[in-house]
């Protein structure tokens, strides 16, 4: 066997030796851990909190179901003990310096005044503000309690928001009903709308059309009228002319009758001179010779002639007479048709004047109305193009408030609904179960940084230390002979830790290889750690103070105690490169998340940690030896 | 089979706290007992530890010459260098033979070597009835034999022995010097460090008297005394309460023929070669000074030349310890 090997063999159960000979530092070594495994176990464990509750004082001078509600939601949670303060004052100004007062001296955790006609106010749509005052030196719990009264305030605060948007919603379910019975009207609107614009058109149309004929068939008629009238004058006065040529032919007539009559009556009264001479000559008297019959009735006849030529001769005076009296007539109406004639003149005159006016008032009156129709029409068609949006408006928010009111208002309170469903079942998993790798990291740092550091500085201090550096085994094997030894211990510490989560908390673990090898790994780095700490100190208190000093802030970036997150960005990028991280995270993807990628990339970082720290504890070791 | 070695310490110096070591000069050689003699904190440990490798010098050097001419660095030597300290070298939680057992295997030996080297070094410094026994539970001679044990366990070729017979009793002391002559007779270069005159005086084959940090004189014990004190030497001591007048004594003993006097309130010592008129001198300054002193003429011992040398007793020193 080499001389090295012996001495790193003797070195190391010199180690062990020491360990379990030393009474004190083997009970801390594994008293401690399990105190602490114990402790840190039963606090993360999931059994009921102690029977300490925090004190909460209140006064409610509301006294309504809303203020009860508040109260109520509050004293669910198990930690809070709330009392009410409001009967022992008359006034909320003295309950609340009381409680201020309470608070302000620690004897409450916090406290709030529930101000009378709180509910009322809030039923009336203002929004009210409690002051709750909090005692904020225990910074630990007053997240707790904060979040404790924004739950309540939230719960309480959606309740009544529930209870008036359930009025709010029957509301909008009345208004929605009349908006359909409005929407169901709309169509008739329209119709009447197209209607009254279909009239419009005609109106416009018959504007045009009638105006176009009434101008022109007045006209038409009147000038027809008038050309009639002007040509019956001019008939009339050509009938009236031929009538009087006529009536001067007549009155000549007459007069020839009349002279013809006188002719003839000359001729027959001498024919008849002629009858008597040849009555007389026949002397006929008392004779009916034929002869004298023939003369007889030629004398009768003649004087029947005579007799029509003397009524005929009236006639044709009369005729004369009455002809001359209608030419007078007719030269009357010749002149009364002349007048009528200028008349008519004149009346073409007006005619065509007032057609003319008539024509530009109807043009001026149609040019109007034909604005104001268009102006009606565009009108018209706006109000159409509107009632149409509005109507599809009003179609629009039916159906988005048809929608609304067809959710419940708690949908509208809460629309998304939390469905918080853990990865890690509850019912297998407990709150130990997840910190158990922080409580672990946190024992095994703290037992290897002590035992070590305090076991360096021991034998540095020794003259044992001083014949070992001249011995012919040098620092190395001597190093590895120390951090063996204290690994061996931790393992057995390990291992009992390990049992101890398991058949006592009831841990669930996986991989257990790999968390042995995780911790086994971590205990060197903080032996090595140790070990640098104990060759730099200079007195055992030192190297203790030192280890805690190292420790403390490891376990508070341990993500343990203050989630990682949470922390300030200086301290996450230390966290980063602290090996309780490494460790913690490395466990985590072993027997928890089994992730092997990351699990790689965590162990392999605090291996390359450990490594590093061995190193230097090697070298402060060397550095010794040198002097 | 034993090496040659001898150990060159040359123009040490090292400041530490208080200490101010200096231009510190010595050899040793195999089979030779070199005793550091000094009053405490003078240095004697600190030159040592030099020697064991244990501290650099800030300057000079350490080295170890071998047989073949070439020098070495005492790290270099390491496994051949058996070094007990002032404090015993031992885990009181662990037997003695425990102890010894982890100081041999860090040298490379165990099993039958090992026992048997225990068992004569043990039987050597009478510890054989408590090897079995918890280091802790030793006395403090038992445990200061046990740290020689330690230094020993592997045969080293040299040992640095730092006061190995500090508080130990008369019988335990013999016992160490005895071992100690045995090493010397062995061949070994044994270099140890003593407040005790005598045992200097009696184990030393070599003095190095070392005072405020730095050599004040070095030899064999006879050439040493012959040096600083010649063949004879006349000297007085005060009793307590009474003292002496140096300036007077000094010119009374200058004028006897005095080579050289070393005076303080309560001794005189006076380096001479007419001892009877320095003797005379002395005496009648005492009875003039109606002291209950008197004069001696002897041959000087280490104690006289202590004095000399460094203005202090060796019971001085030697009370002065912790």
């Amino acid at each position: 066997m080499g001389k090295s090997l012996t001495g790193f063999i003797g070195a190391l159960r010199k180690e062990l030796k020491l360990f379990f000979r030393r009474k004190t530092t083997t009970a801390l070594v594994v008293l401690s851990p399990l105190i602490i495994i114990f402790f840190l176990g039963a606090l993360f464990s999931d059994a009921d909190t102690g029977t300490q509750r925090l004190p909460v004082g209140y006064c409610d001078f509301d006294q309504t179901d809303i203020s009860a509600s508040f109260v109520a939601g509050l004293s669910n949670f198990g930690l809070l003990s709330l009392k009410n303060y409001a009967e022992f004052f008359s006034n909320e100004q003295t309950c609340r310096e009381f409680l201020q007062s309470n608070t302000k001296r620690g004897a409450l955790a916090f406290s709030f005044v529930i101000p009378q006609g709180f509910r009322d106010e809030l039923s009336a749509g203002r929004p009210q503000t409690m002051q709750v005052l909090f005692e904020n030196s225990r910074t630990n719990l007053v997240g707790l309690e904060k979040y404790y009264v924004e739950a309540v305030t939230k719960q309480v605060s959606n309740e009544i928001s529930k209870q008036v948007i359930t009025k709010a919603w029957a509301r909008l379910a009345e208004a929605d009903q009349k908006l359909s019975a409005i929407i169901a009207k709309m169509p008739e609107l329209d119709d009447n709308l197209a209607k009254a614009q279909q009239q419009l058109d005609k109106i416009e149309s018959n504007l045009n059309q009638p105006l176009e004929g009434i101008s022109s068939n007045i006209t038409r008629d009147l000038s027809t009228q008038l050309e009639g009238a002007d040509q019956q004058l001019s008939a009339m006065e050509d009938s009236l002319a031929i009538m009087k040529f006529a009536l001067n032919d007549a009155a000549d007539s007459a007069n020839s009758v009349s002279n013809g009559v006188t002719g003839l009556r000359f001729g027959i009264e001498s024919a008849q001179t002629s009858i008597n001479d040849l009555s007389n000559g026949l002397n006929c008297s008392g004779s009916a010779s034929a002869a004298c019959s023939l003369v007889q009735t030629l004398k009768s006849k003649n004087e029947v002639l005579l007799s029509s030529l003397t009524g005929v001769s009236n006639s044709a005076i009369i005729a004369n007479n009455k002809a001359a009296q209608a030419l007078t007539t007719a030269n009357t109406v010749s002149l009364a048709l002349s007048q009528a004639r200028s008349r008519l003149s004149t009346a073409r005159q007006q005619l065509e004047s007032s057609q003319t006016l008539a024509n530009q008032q109807v043009q001026a009156l149609r040019s109007s109305a034909s604005q104001q129709m268009q102006t009606q029409r565009q009108n018209l068609d706006n109000v159409r193009t509107q009632l149409q949006q509005t109507e599809s408006s009003m179609r629009q928010t039916h159906e988005e408030l048809a929608a609304l009111v067809a959710q419940s208002p708690e949908s509208i309170l809460n629309p998304v609904k939390l469905e918080a469903v853990n990865a890690f079942d509850e019912g297998y998993y407990k709150k130990i179960d997840f910190a158990i790798y922080g409580i672990m990291t946190i024992i095994i740092m703290l037992s290897a940084l002590l035992l070590s550091s305090t076991n360096m500085f021991r034998e540095k201090s020794s003259s044992t230390y001083d014949v070992s550096k001249i011995s012919f085994t040098g620092a190395l094997p001597q190093a590895l002979a120390k951090i063996i030894a204290n690994a061996l211990v931790m393992t057995v510490e390990i291992l009992v830790i390990l049992a101890i989560s398991v058949f006592v908390f009831g841990v669930k673990f996986q991989q257990l290889g790999f968390l042995v090898a995780i911790l086994s790994c971590l205990s060197v780095f903080f032996i090595a750690l140790g070990m640098l700490l104990g060759m730099l100190a200079r007195s055992e208190n030192t190297a203790i103070l030192s280890s805690i000093t190292l420790a403390i802030p490891a376990i508070f970036a341990s993500d343990l105690v203050i989630p990682f997150e949470l922390m300030d960005a200086k301290v996450q990028a230390i966290s980063n490169f602290l090996p309780t991280t490494m460790a913690i995270n490395a466990l985590k993807h072993a027997s928890l998340y089994n992730n092997p990628l990351r699990l790689e990339a965590s162990f392999g970082a605090l291996v390359v940690a450990t490594a590093l720290a061995a190193l230097l504890a090697y070298l402060a070791m060397t550095r010794s030896r040198n002097g | 089979m034993n090496l040659m070695i001898a150990l060159n310490a040359s123009n040490l110096s090292k400041s530490l706290g208080k200490l101010n070591l200096r231009d510190v000069s010595f050899s040793v050689s195999s089979g030779q007992t070199a005793c550091l003699l000094g009053p405490s904190g003078c240095g004697k440990t600190t030159i040592l530890r030099m020697a064991a490798g244990l501290l650099s010098p800030d300057g000079g050097k350490v080295r170890y010459a071998l047989e073949k001419g070439n020098e070495i660095t005492p790290r270099e030597l390491r496994g051949s260098i058996g070094l007990s300290l002032q404090e015993p070298a031992l885990y009181p939680e662990l037997s003695l033979r425990e102890n010894a057992e982890y100081f041999a295997s860090l040298q490379g030996i165990y099993g039958e070597a090992f026992s048997a080297q225990f068992a004569d070094l043990c039987l050597k410094l009478e510890l054989s009835e408590f090897a079995q026994q918890e280091a802790g539970n030793l006395s403090g001679g038992q445990k200061k034999r046990a740290s020689i044990v330690n230094a020993l366990i592997a045969s080293p070729q040299i040992v640095l022995l730092d006061e190995p017979t500090a508080g130990l009793d008369y019988n335990s002391r013999r016992l160490v010097w005895e071992l100690i002559e045995e090493l010397e007779n062995e061949g070994k270069l044994v270099l140890m460090t003593t407040h005790y005159l005598e045992e200097a005086e009696y184990i030393g084959e070599y003095l190095v008297i070392i005072d405020d940090g730095r050599v004040v004189a070095q030899d064999e014990p006879g050439a040493l005394l012959s040096n600083v004190l010649g063949k004879s030497i006349v000297r007085a001591e005060c009793r307590p309460g009474e003292h002496f007048e140096p300036e007077q004594v000094r010119s009374i003993l200058a004028k006897a023929g005095a080579e050289s006097v070393a005076c303080n309130d309560s001794i005189v010592i006076a380096k001479t070669l007419k001892p009877i008129a320095a003797q005379a001198a002395l005496e009648q300054y005492i009875t003039n000074r109606r002291l209950k002193a008197f004069a001696v003429c002897r041959p000087p011992t280490l104690d006289d030349a202590f004095f000399v040398l460094t203005g202090r007793v060796g019971a001085e020193i030697a009370e002065k310890r912790p």
